[in-house]
């Protein structure tokens, strides 16, 4: 167990009990204080509705008082005659009568009762109904009669509307006026009774309220409701707790008392007239506030429990846990020979002295460790790194993707490993020796880790600890190796790749030389291409040997064999055997025209090769399967024939073009059926051979064996034209252009491009058109597409222009109406 | 807050001030007081009577018969020297004891009056002398009810336009007598349970009555004004309205009027009952009586009067119905004690 866990074990239970006993404590005081708030609210309500009660009661009885002293009802009740009573007296009676009503509108009725109980006068609240004059029966009026008190007093509960009314009574008693006073006999003239609404004492007990759930009412003496808040309640009644009452002490509360299946706290109070007031607590009321009281005191002793725990935690950690952890540190600290840890020594209690002791074996350790650190880092530096670029080398690397490809499994990402080749090291080991060669290699590798860098960007966005980072090894003489993680797509590897490309491609300075080292990179994906580094390695070495096949400088992705070579490749020479049969192939033609006349100079010729369900099939991607399989010979010798037909269908037209313009593969001349070709197409159609050029790549030509060359001069020699096509892309020296049999250059769709405004183009452009004027060649630009392009090789005596601006390559037919046009257009002009 | 005993001191004040209200005309003596309709005797009448005997009269008016009686109740008869007191209450304030006598010399012009006027009060025939008659119809605008009135029954069922445009007079007995008459019953029906009903019907009405009580008698009467469009009036009092808008029309009702018949007597507590005899008797002057007649526009029972009034007067079908229409007419007779108490307490319900 952790040290602060056992103090924690040790204080925290002290605590709890402490703070659970002072909880209970607070707990049993508030209940007592609540509930003797709760009583005394009963005292203070029933105390209230007993003044207002008594109150309304004493006014009634006074103003029953007032009103039978009146002159009108004593002088009323002394006239006999019942006509005059009614028809003279009665209406002044009643407007008296109406006129108290309206200063007390909840005395519901004012009546004027005969002694024999006849209701003589009545004055009522609209719409009270009047059961019966006769009032003598009722046990009121019974009660009335026989009362001895001036006056009698009753509460009514009303069936018909729950409405709880008192009555009071009082006796007329009334001398005679026609005999002397001291003589005249005292009798009874009737009963003036008011019947007042008690909605007032009502509206009272329903605002009374006792907690929640407390309430007050009132019962008379056999126990009937005559009050309750739930008006539906008054009229009941109430035995048991008449029952429960009267063995209870009045203004006392006492609890446990049944009232209609439910237990309650029960204050009871007697009111005049027989009425008992009870204030009433249900228990259920008691035991929810104590709950809340509960709950809150609870909630308050776990706060603050859990506050003491974490204040105690807290002052641990920062007096002793954390100093010690401190030292705990810095002892490994020193162990592993780390010296600048600091420590505090100040502290006076134990921990200081800890502290200090640990010093003080620290100083003792010493440099021994410093050593031994050293020679470590060396034999790693020997086992993992290549030590002239001091990058790692193949075993680290192999270490480092597979702990990448472990992350980018788990992290569903993709890896590349590129594989690099510098092109012409060896020119330079051998011509410089190996120390500029070592020196290259270094420059090298500087860029490359420069290049892996940036492409970090291109990374998914994932939290760098979960991420290798890329990494560049050296694994052999000038071959390189780069691992790119987390590769948001494969697209992304050739960024890299191209960016690694142009870096390497600017010269690098070595003695005083300036070096441009090229680079063939292949690039294999993880887990598409291989599952394993070793297989990806060989993957990405495959990739660079094509890459390197294919052109120097450049980097293809691999692809298996399988998928490459076979499948495609067979599928497509079928075709071609298939369309060569069938002739699906269409000349079309390009017209090129004389930048300082305007006239058209000639067409080239181009194939469209049509295929039946693929459409349009570009040539570069036919040709080649054509020169390897041979075919080339056949389909070449097709076109020379077809061009040539044109021209004669032209010729006789009257609408030939200056010249016609072939292209022709070195394959064809190695095949040795060229010339035999050219004769038979030109003979055939009793064409001249000046109107034949036959177009070769400058690599072609370069590359050519002599004979070639040969063929070339014999061809020439008897009139055909030969064009360098392409020039610019390969690498002429200016020795082999003097010696070639030539009469055009044609400049590289490439350099024309963008022309007036690319500087590094236009330089290149007046540099061979500079050679060509001197070496009395023709200049062809192909690919101008925009006027600007067009404006720049004019002013620059460009011979001839061709490219979209001026002509698309057109059939056959529509070469033939533009010809037609122009033929037309000369012949106006000249005719 | 204030305690219950104040509370109650408090509300003794309001009662007694409530009572003294009446004490007034017993603490003056000085002018012989006399208590009658507003505009019921001439000023002019009463000017000559002042100069001849060298007093003043005060007046206090009352606004129905069942008011007087009221006050009347109240001080006991008190307050007043001369009394108009309508006939059919003449014999209870005898009763009462509210009433002097009054003999042949006391008042020699009596001897004018037409017999038939005294006989009818029977008993009390000595305490009271006839003074004017008069009949409750229907007065209304005819420009507001161009249809005019042929009944009670029209004017008590009336047309939803009169909803609070209808005057009826604060005397209960009078309003039952009325229903009573628009059902085709005598005025004097006595049988409880159709008092019941009329009163029934006449609560109903209340939403039609602009008020209960007597009208004004000059142009902001608002029978003039237009506030009011209909209502049952006395026929003096009408034709007086008449002369501020000749619109105002007066119809005895089919079933026949109520006659009204005012008396003069002399109360029993007057200490001045020479003047009070001598203010009668004037009055009684065959002379006077035709002007007071005439400013009333009421008929009067005093024979020798006719001599002085105008042939327009004495021909004015309103003042003097036909013999047939008299003949549908009724008296207001006392009904039996209990009849009596239902309809005070109908009147509760209407004009308190």
């Amino acid at each position: 167990m952790r040290l602060h866990a056992k103090l924690l074990f040790a204080i925290v239970p002290v605590f709890i009990v402490s703070l659970l006993s002072v909880g209970w404590i607070v707990y049993v005081q508030l209940r007592q204080q609540s509930e003797d708030a709760m009583h005394r609210q009963m005292d203070t309500v029933l105390q209230q509705t007993q003044q207002q009660a008594e109150s309304f009661i004493e006014t009634l009885q006074a103003n029953a008082l007032l009103f039978a002293n009146s002159n009108i009802i004593k002088r009323y009740v002394m006239v006999d005659n019942e006509i005059d009573r009614y028809d003279l007296m009665q209406p002044a009676l009643l407007k008296m009568f109406a006129s108290y009503q309206e200063a007390y509108p909840h005395y519901r009725e004012i009546r004027l009762l005969t002694p024999e109980g006849y209701e003589d006068t009545r004055l009522a609240t609209d719409g009270l109904p009047n059961r019966s004059d006769e009032e003598g029966g009722t046990p009121f009026f019974t009660a009335l009669e026989s009362g001895r008190s001036p006056s009698h007093m009753e509460v009514h509960n009303n069936a018909d509307d729950g409405k709880t009314t008192v009555m009071i009574g009082r006796p007329l008693w009334l001398k005679d006026r026609n005999v002397p006073p001291q003589i005249a006999e005292n009798r009874l003239r009737g009963y003036l009774v008011v019947t007042a609404s008690l909605d007032i004492i009502s509206e009272l007990l329903q605002k009374q309220k006792i907690g929640e759930e407390g309430y007050v009412m009132v019962l008379d003496q056999r126990g009937t409701v005559l009050f309750h808040q739930q008006p539906q309640l008054s009229g009941s009644t109430l035995y048991n707790l008449m029952f429960s009452l009267e063995k209870l002490p009045p203004d006392t509360p006492v609890s446990g008392v049944s009232i209609r299946d439910t237990s309650n706290t029960v204050q009871w109070h007697s009111l005049q007239n027989d009425l008992i007031l009870v204030a009433v607590v249900p228990e259920s009321e008691f035991a929810a506030a104590s709950q809340t009281l509960a709950r809150s005191v609870a909630s308050i002793t776990l706060l603050a429990i859990m506050l003491a725990s974490l204040t105690f935690f807290l002052l641990i950690r920062t007096t002793v846990l954390r100093p010690i952890s401190r030292l705990r540190e810095a002892a490994i600290s020193f162990g592993n020979g780390e010296a600048g840890v600091e420590i505090d020594i100040t502290r006076g209690d134990e921990i200081g002295d800890l502290a200090r002791a640990l010093c003080g074996m620290n100083r003792k350790l010493g440099l021994s460790m410093n050593e031994l650190q050293h020679s470590h880092a060396r034999i790693e530096q020997l086992a993992y790194r290549d030590t002239l670029t001091d990058l790692p080398n193949r075993r680290l690397f192999i270490r480092m993707v597979e702990q990448a490809m472990t992350l980018e499994n788990h992290n569903d990402g993709k890896l590349a490993v590129l594989f690099l080749d510098l092109d012409d090291f060896k020119r330079v080991n051998d011509t410089l020796g190996h120390e500029a060669g070592d020196l290259l290699l270094q420059e090298v590798s500087v860029r490359l880790q420069h290049c892996i860098r940036e492409s970090d960007e291109l990374a998914l966005p994932l939290e760098s600890k979960n991420k290798i980072a890329n990494q560049v090894a050296r694994i052999g003489g000038d071959e390189f190796i780069i691992l790119i993680t987390s590769l948001g797509h494969p697209d992304h590897a050739a960024i890299v790749a191209r960016k690694i490309i142009d870096e390497l491609a600017r010269p690098v300075n070595i003695d005083d030389r300036s070096f441009v080292v090229g680079t063939s990179i292949g690039i294999a994906m993880f887990p598409a291409d291989a599952g394993d580094v070793d297989g990806l390695i060989k993957c990405a070495d495959t990739a660079m040997y094509e890459a390197k096949r294919a052109q120097k400088n450049t980097f293809r992705y691999y692809v298996s064999p399988m998928q490459a070579n076979i499948e495609n490749r067979l599928q497509l020479e079928d075709d071609l055997r298939s369309a060569v049969k069938h002739c699906e192939f269409e000349l079309y033609f390009q017209p090129q025209f004389d930048t300082r006349s305007g006239v058209m100079a000639g067409a080239e010729v181009l194939l469209r090769w049509n295929h039946p369900l693929r459409g349009m099939v570009p040539p570069d991607l036919f040709i080649p399967v054509a020169e390897e399989t041979g075919m080339i010979a056949r389909l070449g010798e097709w076109v020379l024939m077809q061009a040539c037909r044109q021209w004669r269908e032209w010729q006789d037209m009257g609408i030939a073009p200056r010249r016609i313009a072939v292209n022709v593969s070195q394959r064809q001349f190695a095949l040795g059926n060229l010339m035999a070709a050219v004769d038979n197409a030109l003979l055939s159609n009793d064409m001249e051979a000046d109107y034949l050029e036959l177009e070769l790549t400058e690599s072609c030509m370069m590359e050519a064996p002599s004979e070639v060359v040969e063929t070339l001069q014999i061809l020439r020699s008897r009139g055909v034209r030969i064009a360098m096509d392409d020039f610019g892309t390969g690498y002429s020296s200016l020795g082999a252009l003097t010696s070639l049999p030539i009469d055009t250059l044609k400049i590289d769709r490439s350099f024309v491009s963008g022309i007036e405004e690319d500087s590094q183009n236009s330089m290149v452009v007046s540099a061979i058109l500079m050679l060509a004027r001197s070496l009395n060649l023709e200049i062809v630009a192909e690919g101008v597409e925009v006027q600007a392009e067009l404006d720049y090789l004019a002013k620059r005596d460009c011979d001839i222009v061709q490219g979209y601006l001026l002509g698309k390559p057109l059939s056959a037919a529509s070469m033939t109406e533009l010809l037609v046009t122009i033929e037309n257009s000369t012949l106006r002009m000249t005719g | 807050m204030t305690s219950p005993g104040m509370r109650y001191l408090r509300r003794c004040g309001m009662l007694a001030a409530l009572l003294l209200s009446a004490l007034p005309g017993l603490l003056r003596a000085e002018h012989l007081k006399v208590y009658t309709w507003p505009d019921y005797i001439a000023p002019e009448i009463v000017s000559e009577f002042e100069r001849l005997h060298d007093t003043t009269v005060e007046f206090s008016y009352f606004d129905s018969d069942e008011a007087r009686d009221q006050e009347l109740a109240i001080t006991n008869g008190r307050g007043h020297d001369v009394l108009l007191v309508n006939r059919l209450q003449v014999s209870k304030y005898v009763r009462r004891g509210w009433l002097h006598p009054l003999s042949a010399d006391d008042v020699p012009n009596r001897r004018h009056i037409d017999k038939r006027w005294s006989d009818t009060l029977g008993d009390a025939s000595h305490y009271a002398v006839a003074n004017l008659w008069g009949t409750v119809g229907i007065g209304y605008r005819q420009d507001h009810v161009p249809a005019g009135f042929r009944s009670w029954n029209e004017l008590l069922q009336p047309d939803k336009r009169l909803r609070n445009r209808l005057s009826l007079p604060a005397y209960t007995r009078e309003l039952i007598a009325m229903s009573m008459k628009a059902d085709g019953l005598s005025a004097n029906t006595s049988d409880e349970a159709m008092i019941i009903e009329a009163g029934r019907k006449l609560r109903e009405l209340k939403p039609f009555v602009r008020y209960y009580g007597y009208p004004m008698l000059d142009e902001s009467s608002d029978l003039v004004t237009g506030k009011v469009w209909a209502g049952a009036f006395y026929n003096g009092d009408v034709l007086r309205l008449q002369a501020f808008d000749e619109n105002i029309r007066f119809v005895i009702p089919e079933e026949g009027g109520i006659i009204w018949a005012g008396y003069l007597a002399v109360a029993q507590s007057s200490d001045r009952t020479s003047q009070a005899f001598a203010f009668i008797d004037f009055l009684n002057e065959p002379r006077i009586a035709a002007r007071q007649a005439e400013y009333a526009n009421l008929a009067t029972p005093n024979t020798a009067a006719r001599a002085y009034l105008p042939q327009e007067h004495l021909e004015h079908p309103t003042i003097y119905p036909d013999q047939e229409v008299m003949e549908r007419s009724e008296f207001l007779e006392s009904l039996p004690p209990r009849s009596q108490k239902q309809i005070n307490i109908i009147g509760t319900q209407l004009i308190y």
